[in-house]
């Protein structure tokens, strides 16, 4: 049986990394004492998959991961056994059986949308900015890395880019929703469309740095940044 | 230089900062069985403060025990911090917040006791660190009643002299109990109304509870302590000796089986079950196999039940059976062969193995199947030095255990040695070559293609063993030593690797020193030193002006052989190994004559038990089994 467990990448634990959600999430199904089928060979490992990174910082409230179990379980117990052993602001939002010969998760996310909540910036900067972002044919940023040094082209990633109106709540999870929004003046809202291609894709966090061509400089480790949907592949 | 008023820090203000240092999950909090008591509930607010990187300090198992400890007092809430890594020292002081514990985000200052677990001597700068982060004077005497109380355990408070001025009470010893008699004192106090200084004398009459201020230190003209005497005030005075607490019986101590699980993963990220505490080896140079004694073991059947319960509660895939020398348990080999047939499927491993056939047969029953690498600590190269040192294994025996580990299917071997050890001569230097290549050669014999590393560290004497009369070698020395040994460790298949000979000098002027050094401490605090273990980052000229400045000489209390008759900083407080056994063990050293383990066998005659009221307390033969 493969299921496939949608659930939140919270507020509170944005700042684990991709490598830290895969260890906490393979630990919390141990503990739920899901059966889950082990890879062969020298160390085997579960055999789960992650889909999407989100990298440090950026919290998800549509995240999801696949695992392979040996015997069939009912959804529910799944569902109660894992949330028992979540560690706090970690939520399932639902779990799928996924039939059987499909392509594999990562390779059949599409695009992922991206709220983002700036400070500092002023709505209309924010907002011609991006138009001038996507009315470029070409957007290069060079992406350091600790080992490499590598030119992106951001522009082909990006679908959507827009600002959104500050009155007015954005329907969102509790969890993920930034607290009195919309009172700060210098406070922005945005939202953003990435697409993936075969796996790979951009950060937000690397448009808002390239943003300065435009000339809006403002420091992209401030915003905060939720993953709001990962969209897939229709079949 | 006290910052009161410093801005509480919101969530909301924190997630905007965060993204700006190196892993600031290290910073966050909300691990897998944190315990966040109410604050409002708690009479008293303790925070556990470790002097090192999150990482180090998260798994750290002493802190572990105690954290479950102390939460499990009624009305007693025990929280945690680590010493920020400097990029978050940094945005601490650029937004003015004070240093937090993680699981209230409460400022150091406004909890009642703040408790620091020392390992080494080079985490003191950041102590001194997390305390002004803290919102904390930084010495005791700028304390008052608003102030927390400073506490300080671990290893290294048997001989924290030069942190003396900066904390309130040491604990010297096992901490379980220890750490609830001073709750009790501070509450008692507290009831009271009473000023500080009567906390001080009250805490000082428990047993195992040094305050360094109710002690005068006199010194002699040549510099060297003449005199450690508890002050007399008004008729009162602390004890003359403070004796190290000791728990009788580790079957019975408190041990966490639901153990805090930090989210990114810490350096020990594997369930850990205590099999033993104290070795008896008797290692010369091995402060840990000194200040731990006597050997205390844990029945096998609670071991396993522990391992299992946390392996279950825990979801890791790998169990260590933790002690300073695990292959010494009684029931070493049911109990590994025991737990390998656990349900959850996890490893069991042994973090320090012993040089012999036996422990490499351990060893290969825990690898199933991953033949990567052993590593073995012969720690000297000739017989005479590990006779020296009373490491009492021979040639033969690492012979034999390399070449059990070659027919085991290991290629890597990784040895163990220290180099600057008392008596030692070049021979014995090149000796840690000729061992090295001769394991090589063993292994080309057996048709094998061994790589073999050469790990080598500089010896520095410590406190409360037979060699802190020794001098350590200058750093010249040691490293022309390094070279001479570089020189014969040539060759496919062998890699060298050495310590830091700066790091070895700074260790060694801390790890025996006297409180005159707390001023050395606060100048190398103010510019900036920190992580000074931490070899990328360590500034040598910063150390050197440090030292310069404060008029310390680091051939004093580095590179000096003391006398026999020397009274050391550290002489009023009591390990239980009586000091004329330390000299008698010195000079067996000298004579190259050894000294057999009590495990099992006969009373050496160290003083611990008759002195502490405890005795060898082995699993299976206990009294009335
Ligand atoms: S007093 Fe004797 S039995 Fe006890 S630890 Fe010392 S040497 Fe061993």
């Amino acid at each position: 049986m493969i299921v496939r467990v949608i659930y939140e990448k919270g507020d509170k634990v944005r700042f684990l990394g991709h490598l830290d959600i895969v260890r906490v999430v393979q630990m919390s199904v141990a503990r739920a004492g899901w059966p889950v089928k082990m890879s062969e060979g020298f160390s085997p490992k579960p055999r789960m998959d992650f889909g999407s990174p989100l990298p440090v910082g950026v919290a998800g409230y549509e995240e999801m991961f696949e695992v392979v179990l040996t015997e069939a379980r009912p959804l529910d117990w799944l569902a109660r056994t894992l949330s028992a052993q979540f560690p706090s602001d970690f939520r399932i939002r639902e779990i799928l059986p996924v039939p059987p010969g499909r392509e594999s998760l990562s390779e059949s996310i599409v695009a992922s949308v991206y709220d983002l909540d700036l400070k500092g910036v002023e709505a209309s900067a924010l907002s011609r900015a991006f138009d001038a972002f996507m009315a470029d044919e070409s957007v290069l940023l060079e992406i350091t890395r600790p080992k490499e040094t590598r030119q992106v082209d951001l522009r082909p990633f990006v679908l959507e880019a827009l600002v959104l109106p500050s009155t007015g709540e954005i329907d969102r999870p509790a969890a993920c929703s930034p607290a009195h929004a919309g009172q700060d003046n210098t406070r922005v809202l945005a939202s953003m469309t990435v697409r993936h291609d075969r796996g790979r894709t951009i950060r937000p966090q690397w448009v808002l740095s390239s943003l300065d061509r435009y000339g809006l400089v403002l420091d992209a480790r401030e915003t905060i940044i939720d993953r709001r949907k990962i969209l897939l592949e229709q079949h | 230089m006290l910052r009161v008023n410093r801005e509480e820090i919101t969530w909301e203000d924190l997630r905007r900062e965060l993204g700006k240092v190196e892993k600031p999950a290290r910073y966050t909090g909300g691990e897998i069985n944190a315990i966040r008591k109410d604050p409002e509930k708690a009479d008293v607010r303790f925070a556990l403060a470790f002097p090192d990187v999150y990482e180090v300090g998260a798994s750290h198992l002493g802190s572990q025990i105690l954290y479950y400890v102390i939460n499990s007092m009624d009305r007693v809430a025990c929280e945690r911090t680590y010493a920020p890594w400097k990029d978050m020292e940094e945005l601490l002081r650029r937004k003015n917040w004070p240093l937090y514990t993680l699981e209230s985000r409460a400022p150091l200052y406004a909890f009642d006791i703040v408790g620091f677990s020392l390992q080494y001597e080079l985490t003191y700068t950041n102590v001194l660190a997390m305390l002004e982060l803290g919102g904390i004077p930084l010495r005791s005497k700028d304390r008052d009643e608003s102030h927390p109380l400073v506490i300080a355990g671990g290893p290294v408070a048997l001989s924290a002299e030069p942190l003396a001025d900066f904390i309130d009470a040491f604990a010297l010893g096992d901490g379980e109990e220890v750490v609830g008699d001073i709750i009790s004192v501070y509450k008692d106090w507290r009831v009271s109304g009473k000023p500080r200084s009567f906390l001080l004398r009250e805490l000082s009459q428990i047993p195992g509870v040094y305050v360094p201020s109710l002690y005068e230190v006199f010194y002699n003209p040549d510099n060297t302590v003449s005199r450690i005497s508890p002050r007399n005030l008004d008729g009162f005075s602390a004890p003359e000796r403070v004796h190290r607490r000791v728990l009788k019986s580790l079957e019975s101590a408190p041990y966490p089986t639901k153990p805090l699980i930090p989210l990114i993963p810490p350096i020990h990220d594997r369930a850990v079950v205590e099999i033993f505490r104290g070795c008896t080896q008797g290692c010369r140079f091995c402060q840990a196999g000194m200040i731990y004694r006597p050997v205390r073991e844990r029945e096998p059947e609670t071991i396993e039940k522990m391992a299992l319960e946390i392996l279950e509660r825990s979801g890791f895939n790998e169990v260590s059976l933790v002690s300073l020398s695990s292959a010494d348990y009684t029931y070493i080999k049911d109990l590994v062969s025991n737990l390998l047939k656990n349900p959850c499927g996890a490893k069991v491993s042994l973090p320090s193995l012993r040089v012999d056939s036996f422990s490499v047969g351990l060893a290969e029953m825990l690898g199933g199947g991953t033949k990567s690498g052993l590593t073995l600590a012969p720690e000297a190269g000739s017989q005479r030095m590990r006779d020296i040192i009373n490491k009492r294994v021979t040639e033969e025996d690492i012979l034999a255990a390399a070449e059990s580990a070659f027919s085991a299917g290991y290629s890597h071997i990784k040895l163990y040695f220290m180099i600057g050890l008392p008596g030692e001569t070049d021979e014995d230097v090149v000796a840690i070559g000729k061992l090295a290549q001769e394991i090589r050669r063993l292994g080309r014999n057996m048709g094998k293609r061994p790589s073999i590393v050469v790990s080598v560290s500089g010896f520095v004497p410590k406190a409360h063993t037979p060699f802190q009369w020794e001098p350590c070698l200058r750093p010249e020395e040691i490293m022309r030593r390094q070279r001479l040994l570089g020189s014969v460790l040539r060759g496919p298949g062998l890699e060298y690797r050495y310590h830091d000979v700066r790091l070895t000098r700074l260790e060694a002027v801390f790890s025996r020193g006297d409180r005159r050094l707390a001023s050395a401490l606060e100048l190398a605090f103010k510019k900036g030193r920190r992580f000074d273990a931490w070899t990328d980052d360590y500034k040598q000229e910063e150390w050197d002006a440090v030292f310069e400045e404060s008029g310390v000489d680091v051939d004093f209390y580095a590179h000096r052989e003391r006398s026999e008759n020397e009274v050391f900083p550290w002489d009023h407080l009591s390990s239980g190994v009586r000091k004329s056994y330390l000299l008698r063990e010195r000079r067996l050293a000298m004579q190259e004559a050894k000294t057999p383990d009590c495990r099992g066998a006969d009373c050496t005659g160290c003083g611990v038990c008759p002195d502490l009221g405890v005795k060898v307390d082995l699993a299976g033969r206990r009294d009335g089994q």
